[in-house]
């Protein structure tokens, strides 16, 4: 076992061997993943930082190329991912990551993406606190799950366990002495929310047309928080900006509830609010289902802490399956 | 205690559901994480509305959004207020996008909004000249109750306009870099209603969709002088922002302005004018004569 | 192309023709001479074209792969990209991504009747296919062309049209919306679902169709009518895109990106979709 202490002071050293490293600092009355100088910022007295692992995987913007109309030539953006530890996410977020990896590294491999997941080592600390938003048990995951971590600290008796997860987890930890425990952890927090999928897939793939979308989508506003604040939302948009000459051609997030999202000069094949959320449970719950065999929401209930109007993903996933 | 005022206001949802004065009625109702909208058409669901001091949300954007904007193409729509809130429909009535006929308001009676941090009573409450809504439908609450709420209602704004200006400057930037563009504080806000935001248009492309820095301040300063002579205050934007923004702080900024050099306060009239649809003869600058 | 992602490959313009007041076509060749030696695609796939400043777009690819050494794309005026399109000069630069997308049968349909329904510039994506048909005739039983715009100036490919209504070996039908007819039109004069159904081809035929959604929409009717098999109607659909490769998200038809999945579909299987295009 480990305290708490020691890990971070070896976080200095991994610093010192040319990793950036990525770890929850408060900045305001926020808890925020950021790139850290000094470890001993890093606070882990959260429940879940507000952004996400996707922020340096799959980032808000990021530059594709740079061009010079003057002189016609492109270039590629330029590549700043390093060698990257992220040090102090949560379960659901790295498990997000196994998701995305499915979708952007599959028979078309998204170079950028790819590039920084193989630079990156997720190093997860387990959760020894839930609150009322969590859900992560209900799709199929949990507080101590390994899913998409290389390394995970299990929480026991006031110190941390190291467990190796993956073979890049395994090559980090000896590259700077990271030793693997075998004692056992703390129990599981509990979590007091729970959804049963039983059905639901079976009932999306059937009931596209259904009055309940409608008002299962009365109270979303259409904006994009639960989209950008979501660990496995990954649509983007290309975009140039550009001045007279020169410019930069940009991939930017983009979000299902947004009308522009689809709409063509000519066409808008999705109208409506209700049909915009519709897309956003389809695709989760059902079309990623379909193209990848996992559904995309980890449970990490970041759309449910943060929606602002209080549109609550458990509850309606509820209300899709239920009778009547 | 008893909520006197709750159990009134759910009397009388389900006689106005009951004798079909309203088709729906949107009010307050409990989420798991707090106070969330809630539309109420079956007389029997009256019971799950809420009114407490933690009523915080302003209801009125609703009116300009799916589904309530189709629904009052041909019913008539009940709708909750308090009487900050009253001042976003004003608004909404004098830019003719609803047509007062077709809202029932039921005004509340307000002894001010708690702050969910448990920091007391709401900056946007102190100096609440409408704790009794005048001009809704009706009333529900007792101002024999009320309490005055003193103090000043833009102490936030004022604490950063007393900044230096490089100070100014690097708070705006530092917290502006936060922003992802979700565009939650437009989507929350009662008075952006366009159909188009000038966000997405793209002949010509006004402002840079990407969420840096410059496409940041650009979005926020642009939305903060189209809503000049027309914010409400009433702290929707900064509510629904996921990192923290003190979005609101710019759009009161210039409510404060105007309200200091004209003497204007959006919506505080239901047949007032808007404050850039109005000049008088005897203006001092002599370029608009 | 480039092996990171969504960076385009550098293309010339060198010609340009206008086909109507609104669409014109671009030959454009790609300027890496080893890329463009290697190039090669299938009927019916698209590729995005960039204008840098502007952004990009989703063409088909409106030239048939055996014409090599440039492709052709066929622009409308509707947008911001397009309209940057349609301010370019022979010479100019633009970005190229592609091909991408799915392909029409063709091998399997060799040996029938193939009928080509195309709407305005919806025959764009169904001009490699017909070329393609053409180059192999002897390969298929008789081949119908139906193609209709609202007036006589909408219509595109006037050179192709000669050259198709000069042949024998085509059943080619052209027609205009009612009002869309000059004095010199000797076309039929009525939308294309009426004139398909008037021409009414055999119904053991591969119906192969592109053009604005609500003429699609009635073709399928027609030809359902007809008593075609939907496994027989073949159409490629036109949806926002951006990347091309099925990750930005937003050219979904139910489970289906219409990018990687499609754009061609049948519409056997179209019927399966929700009713989201």
């Amino acid at each position: 076992m480990k305290q708490l202490q020691e890990i971070l002071s070896a976080i200095g050293s991994w610093q010192a061997k040319g990793y950036q490293v990525i770890a929850p600092v408060r900045r305001d009355n926020l808890i925020l993943l950021a790139r850290i100088e000094d470890p001993s910022l890093i606070n882990l007295d959260h429940i879940l930082t507000v952004n996400t692992l996707k922020d340096f995987m799959l980032p808000r913007c990021e530059t594709i190329l740079r061009f010079d109309l003057e002189k016609a030539c492109v270039e590629p953006g330029i590549d700043d991912s390093l060698p990257t530890i992220i040090f102090g996410s949560r379960p659901c977020d790295a498990a997000a990551l196994s998701i995305l990896d499915s979708i952007l590294i599959g028979d078309v491999v998204d170079s950028r993406y790819a590039k920084r997941r193989g630079q990156t080592v997720v190093l997860t600390v387990a959760c020894s606190r839930v609150d009322g938003a969590c859900f992560c048990k209900s799709m199929g995951y949990g507080p101590h799950d390994p899913t998409g971590s290389d390394i995970i600290l299990l929480p026991s008796q006031g110190g941390y366990l190291v467990r190796l997860i993956s073979e890049k987890g395994r090559q980090f930890a000896s590259d700077v002495g990271l030793e693997p425990d075998d004692a056992e952890a703390d129990p599981e927090p509990e979590l007091s929310r729970r959804v049963s999928t039983d059905g639901l897939k079976a009932w999306l793939d059937s009931n596209f047309e259904d009055p309940k979308w409608q008002v299962i989508s009365e109270n979303c506003v259409s904006c994009g928080t639960c989209y950008y604040l979501c660990p496995t939302c990954h649509c983007f948009d290309i975009a140039d900006e550009a001045g007279i000459s020169r410019g930069v051609r940009l991939r930017i997030w983009d979000c299902c509830s947004f009308s522009s999202f689809t709409k063509m000069a000519s066409h808008q094949p999705r109208v409506g609010k209700y049909a915009r959320y519709r897309q956003r449970v389809m695709h989760k719950f059902k079309y990623t289902v379909d193209n990848i065999g996992k559904v995309a929401c980890v449970g990490d209930g970041r759309c449910i802490r943060y929606c602002p109007y209080g549109v609550d993903i458990t509850e309606i996933l509820k209300a899709l399956v239920s009778g009547g | 205690m008893k909520n006197e005022q709750e159990a009134q206001l759910r009397r009388r949802v389900r006689e106005l559901l009951n004798r079909g004065t309203v088709e729906v009625l949107l009010g307050y109702g409990r989420g798991l994480t707090g106070v969330r909208p809630l539309f109420v058409r079956d007389p029997a669901n009256a019971e799950k509305l809420i009114w407490n001091e933690h009523c915080n949300l302003n209801l009125a954007g609703y009116l300009v959004r799916e589904p309530l904007k189709q629904v009052m193409a041909g019913a008539r729509i009940g709708l909750i207020v308090k009487g900050c809130d009253f001042r976003a429909v004003n608004v909404l009535i004098q830019e003719h996008q609803v047509e007062r006929q077709n809202i029932y308001l039921i005004g509340m009676v307000c002894n001010g909004i708690e702050s969910d941090s448990g920091s007391g009573i709401l900056i946007k409450c102190r100096g609440c000249n409408v704790q009794v809504p005048e001009g809704t439908d009706e009333v529900i609450g007792n101002p024999q109750e009320l309490r005055q709420i003193d103090g000043d209602p833009f102490e936030d704004v004022r604490a950063i306009m007393e900044m230096s200006l490089p100070e100014r400057w690097s708070f705006w930037t530092s917290t502006l870099s936060r922003c992802i563009k979700c565009y939650a504080c437009r989507q929350a806000c009662p008075l952006c209603y366009c159909e188009e935001c000038i966000t997405e248009k793209s002949r010509p492309q006004w402002i840079e969709k990407a969420p840096t820095l410059s496409g940041n301040l650009a979005y926020h300063f642009i939305r903060t002088m189209h809503l000049a002579g027309r914010c409400v205050a009433c702290g929707e934007c900064s509510r629904a922002c996921p990192v923290d923004i003190p979005v609101d702080v710019l759009t009161r900024f210039v409510a404060l302005t105007i309200k200091e050099r004209f003497d204007y306060v959006a919506g505080d009239e239901p047949d007032g004018k808007p404050f850039l649809a109005s000049y008088c003869e005897d203006d001092p600058d002599d370029f608009i004569k | 192309m480039h092996n990171e992602t969504f960076v385009p490959t550098l293309a010339t313009i060198e010609d340009i023709r206008q086909e109507t007041p609104d669409i014109r076509s671009l030959r454009i060749v790609l300027d890496d001479e080893g890329f463009r030696q290697n190039f090669t695609f299938k009927h019916g796939q698209f590729c995005l074209i960039s204008v840098f400043g502007a952004g990009e777009a989703v063409f088909c690819l409106a030239s048939p792969p055996l014409w090599k050494d440039f492709v052709e794309i066929t622009v409308k005026e509707v947008g911001k990209v397009t309209s940057a399109i349609h301010d370019l000069e022979v010479g100019d630069k633009v970005g190229f991504r592609g091909p991408y997308g799915n392909s029409f049968p063709f091998e399997e349909n060799f040996g029938r009747n193939i009928v080509f329904v195309g709407g305005g510039i919806g025959i764009a994506p169904l001009r490699p296919l017909i070329w393609q048909t053409l180059a192999e005739r002897h390969k298929f039983k008789d081949v119908y062309i139906i193609y209709g715009a609202r007036s006589v100036s909408d219509l595109v490919y006037k050179e192709d049209l000669r050259k198709w209504a000069s042949r024998d070996d085509i059943k080619l039908t052209t027609t205009v919306d009612p009002g869309g007819e000059d004095e010199a039109w000797q076309g039929e004069v009525g939308l294309v679902p009426q004139i398909l159904e008037k021409v009414s081809p055999p119904t053991d035929s591969v119906l192969v169709t592109c053009g604005p959604l609500v003429m699609m929409k009635f073709v399928f009717l027609s030809a359902r009518k007809l008593g075609f098999d939907p496994n027989d109607v073949i159409t490629t659909l036109e949806m926002k895109m951006k990347c091309g490769v099925g990750t930005c998200g937003r050219c979904n038809i139910g489970n289906k990106y219409v990018c990687r999945d499609g754009p061609v579909f049948r519409l056997a299987e179209m019927e399966k979709l929700p009713n989201e295009f």
